[in-house]
């Protein structure tokens, strides 16, 4: 009887809050929404402004000048940090949690210590960058890997994780014979795939929008990520003030630098955008074991 | 065996006679080391164009000069950033592009090389800079640590600036005369409202850092007889002022509150952006706004999409309440924009050959037009791009100039010291298309070239070189006065206080320190002409 009150009252509460959450994610979604139209819009459409829910004049000029330029160089540059930088990542993050989550590590609570306090303080930009230079990193992809191969907040995730693994079922492993390596890469890591499922992500979303590190440590152009180009054309390409050139015919403003912010923006977001869904499934599970059990 | 041997012999007494030859042959004069060397530089690359490794330019000075010119490009975006960090860890290239601040923060420090120790060496740079005495203000204790961007003139050349952009086919419209007074401007604009009150009379945008109503008065006020911040007034022959505290600086709010009354202002003016602006240009909203004449000439042909008719055209420079005739262009030579050899390269030497090439007349025109015979002609000294080139890149419409330069490497936007605006030029009236439309284009640029009232805005506001004491000083009181100052432009321009108010913002600003502002921009001013 109590169950079908609450029915109808559960009832109005679910239109409710399924009509609240979709105008939720109409807000969420209108601006990359408003991006995508303005960036398959005619040019001068978008300079008269008022584009706001159909996309006028379409042309897909704007995407062939996006391919035209150094667009696949930049993508492929950003894949490769992204994937490989997101392997050494997960590995290394693997390595420093294991050994703190084991109770029989000697001198755990010191090593936990020190690596808490790079939580709080960091070198700071120059001394880093001097760092780098010195370890000749300048102008290779490591300069952007090896210097944060390590997130301690990640990895302090992956250690609490690893450390709700129950001692008992390890010390079996080791009765048979397994030694630490065996038991890090058969046991630990296999028991723990939603939170390093969940580290994937935040590593390599991470890696794929990080701009201020290739910034300071790449000089040559052909190693720019993504994210370099983007910045770019949203902060830097606003119109040069001083020169402008009068062009005649409204075909020449097919693409303007609006409509290729727009696409850029689009290009830059799309393939995480892919990925999210598939990862997302372990993503609150994975922050949960980490945090709960910690 | 032994005619083997001597046949051997020959052979490579004759390789070695051709290397020579070919040693000799390939060592012109114009090489600036015997062994090629590779120069790294630095500047910041503007998305619009992309500065490319293996650009024409490139190879001719490499074949010119035996120097593999590396450039390296950071995004515009962060270059501040990036050339901060460079300069913290004294890790910089062998010639760096910075602003004028930055030489004058560091150069006391003796992280770039004085370049007039090296005046002898530098016969072409300091030439230019002898020539023009007002690029003495771009130096440190007397001494010139950067290389200033500077302007070389062409016969295409053309000048533009914030002028007064108006919809002329309006005035043809209702049959009104070009407005010559900015009292005119005013009558104009309120006989068009009238006719159309949906018209806005005049408006205006928000540019980089700034607000847009400080942007609006630094396009009005010089016009209207002061200036947004410090400058010289030719007609007042004043020395160093702070314009808004000083009387004359009334005249321009009068002005603005005038058509404020008669709701000739944009409503949003103190809240535009660029965006907002260039709809409302380019959807006919507006009648008038005082800008880049370039910019606002673009919006012609969003314009003749709605009506062919529609079209901004510039109106010669207004006379203002004060019986003045006078606007600003935009300045030619560049001073805040330099180039400097970091002490600390280990090219040095070459590093200053090469510098000083750059402001030969040779290497203008390889950094501006690429190289003769291929990119350009050169006929009795009027150098003009190959048509193919200019055709091949008409397709690409408004981006052509800034493609073009980027596949040959030229232009202002590239590491170019001393440009000249040749291509910008030579494409803008290529993509008028026919002969008739580059006359008629060329006429409007004429007269503006020609306008009497336009001044070199650097003339005005190029700001002496300060000591670090100076510097400090000043910077402290600029905070302090604008604070006081442009919290109540607003206020003035909508009527919210009477005009007659103002001089209390003056007093204040006055008291503030914009007096002693003024001094120490006289005092330095005086100093670095050696008075």
């Amino acid at each position: 009887m109590k169950i079908k009150e609450g029915g109808v009252s559960r009832t109005v509460f679910q239109i409710f809050n399924y009509c609240f959450l979709f105008l939720l994610m109409l807000v969420c979604l209108y601006p990359l929404y408003l991006q995508f139209i303005t960036s398959i819009s005619h040019g001068l459409e978008v300079m008269k402004g008022g584009i706001t829910l159909i996309p006028r004049n379409l042309t897909l000029q704007t995407y062939t000048t996006l391919v035209r330029g150094e667009l696949f160089m930049y993508m492929k540059n950003t894949v490769v940090y992204t994937v490989v930088g997101t392997l050494v990542n997960l590995m290394m993050s693997c390595l420093c949690a294991y050994p703190l989550a084991r109770r029989t590590f000697s001198g755990r609570k010191f090593f936990t210590a020190m690596v808490t306090v790079t939580l709080f303080f960091s070198g700071g930009m120059i001394p880093m960058y001097l760092t780098v230079r010195s370890f000749g990193m300048m102008d290779t992809m490591w300069a952007l890997i090896l210097p944060g191969a390590i997130s301690t907040y990640n990895m302090i995730i992956i250690r609490t994780a690893f450390q709700s693994i129950p001692e008992s079922l390890i010390e079996s492993a080791q009765l048979d014979g397994a030694n630490d390596v065996i038991v890090l890469f058969r046991i630990v890591i296999p028991l723990s795939k939603a939170t390093l499922a969940t580290m994937l992500l935040f590593y390599s979303v991470t890696h794929w929008n990080s701009y201020f590190d290739a910034m300071l440590y790449l000089n040559k152009k052909e190693l720019y990520p993504l994210q370099i180009m983007l910045r770019n054309m949203l902060i830097g390409g606003l119109f040069n003030e001083e020169t402008a050139i009068a062009g005649v015919s409204a075909d020449s403003f097919a693409v303007t630098d609006a409509t290729l912010r727009s696409a850029a923006i689009i290009v830059t977001t799309l393939p995480i955008l892919i990925v999210y869904p598939f990862v997302q499934r372990y993503f609150v599970k994975g922050v949960m074991i980490g945090s709960v059990k910690g | 065996m032994k005619q083997r041997s001597i046949l051997a012999l020959l052979l490579t007494a004759m390789m070695l006679m051709s290397m020579v030859s070919f040693a000799d042959a390939e060592t012109p004069s114009t090489y600036l080391s015997e062994t090629p060397v590779t120069l790294r530089v630095m500047r910041d690359e503007n998305p619009n164009q992309p500065i490319k490794a293996d650009t024409l330019k490139i190879k001719t000075i490499k074949e010119l000069l035996n120097v593999d010119l590396v450039i390296e490009a950071p995004p515009k975006a962060s270059y501040t950033d990036k050339k901060s960090v460079l300069i913290a860890t004294d890790d910089m290239p062998d010639i760096m592009y910075v602003d004028f601040a930055d030489v004058q923060a560091y150069a006391r420090d003796g992280l770039f090389v004085n370049l007039s120790e090296h005046r002898d060496e530098m016969p072409h740079l300091f030439a230019l800079l002898d020539a023009n005495p007002s690029l003495g203000m771009a130096t440190v204790d007397g001494q010139f640590y950067s290389a200033p961007t500077l302007y070389r003139t062409n016969p295409d050349a053309t000048l533009s600036g914030q002028l007064v952009n108006f919809r002329t086919d309006l005035l043809e419209k209702y049959n009104l005369p070009t407005p010559t007074t900015w009292d005119e401007l005013y009558d104009v604009m309120l006989a068009i409202k009238e006719k159309e009150p949906n018209l806005i009379g005049m408006t205006n945008r928000k540019a980089g850092n700034t607000t847009a109503t400080r942007k609006l008065l630094d396009c009005v006020a010089f016009p209207l007889g002061s200036y947004s911040t410090m400058y010289r007034d030719p007609d007042l022959n004043s020395g160093w002022i702070y314009g808004p505290a000083h009387e004359n600086f009334k005249e321009v709010l009068k002005y603005l509150n005038k058509l404020w009354a008669a709701g000739l202002m944009d409503p949003d003016y103190a809240s535009m952006t660029k965006d907002l602006w260039q709809e409302k240009l380019s959807s006919g909203q507006a009648m008038c706004t005082i800008d880049n004449d370039g910019v606002v000439r673009n919006f012609n042909v969003a314009l003749a999409t709605i009506d062919p008719s529609y079209k901004f055209g510039v109106i010669p420079t207004l006379t203002n309440s004060l019986g003045q005739t006078r606007n600003t262009s935009y300045a030619n030579d560049r001073p805040g924009n330099a180039f400097v050899i970091p002490a600390s390269s280990e090219n040095v030497d070459l590093a200053i050959k090469f510098l000083d090439w750059c402001y030969s007349e040779e290497g203008t025109d390889v950094n501006n037009l690429g190289k003769e015979g291929v990119s350009y002609d050169n006929v009795d000294g009027v150098k003009t791009f190959k048509e193919e080139i200019l055709a091949k890149y008409a397709a690409n419409g408004s981006n052509a100039i800034y493609d073009m330069s980027s596949d040959l490497g030229i232009g202002l936007l590239e590491f170019t010291p001393r440009y000249d605006t040749t291509p910008d030029n030579q494409v803008a009236l290529y993509l008028q298309g026919s002969d008739e439309a580059r006359e008629a284009y060329r006429e409007v640029t004429r007269s503006i070239l020609n306008d009497p009232g336009l001044i070199d805005v650097s003339t005005i506001t190029t700001a002496p070189p300060l000591n670090a004491e100076q510097t400090e000083r000043y910077n402290e009181l600029l905070i302090a006065v604008e604070n006081i100052v442009w919290q109540e432009i607003d206020k003035y321009i909508t009527g919210q206080e009477p005009i007659e108010n103002y001089d209390k913002v003056i007093e204040a600003a006055k008291a503030a320190g914009a007096t002693e502002m003024e001094e120490i921009y006289n005092a330095a001013w005086d100093t670095a002409l050696g008075k």
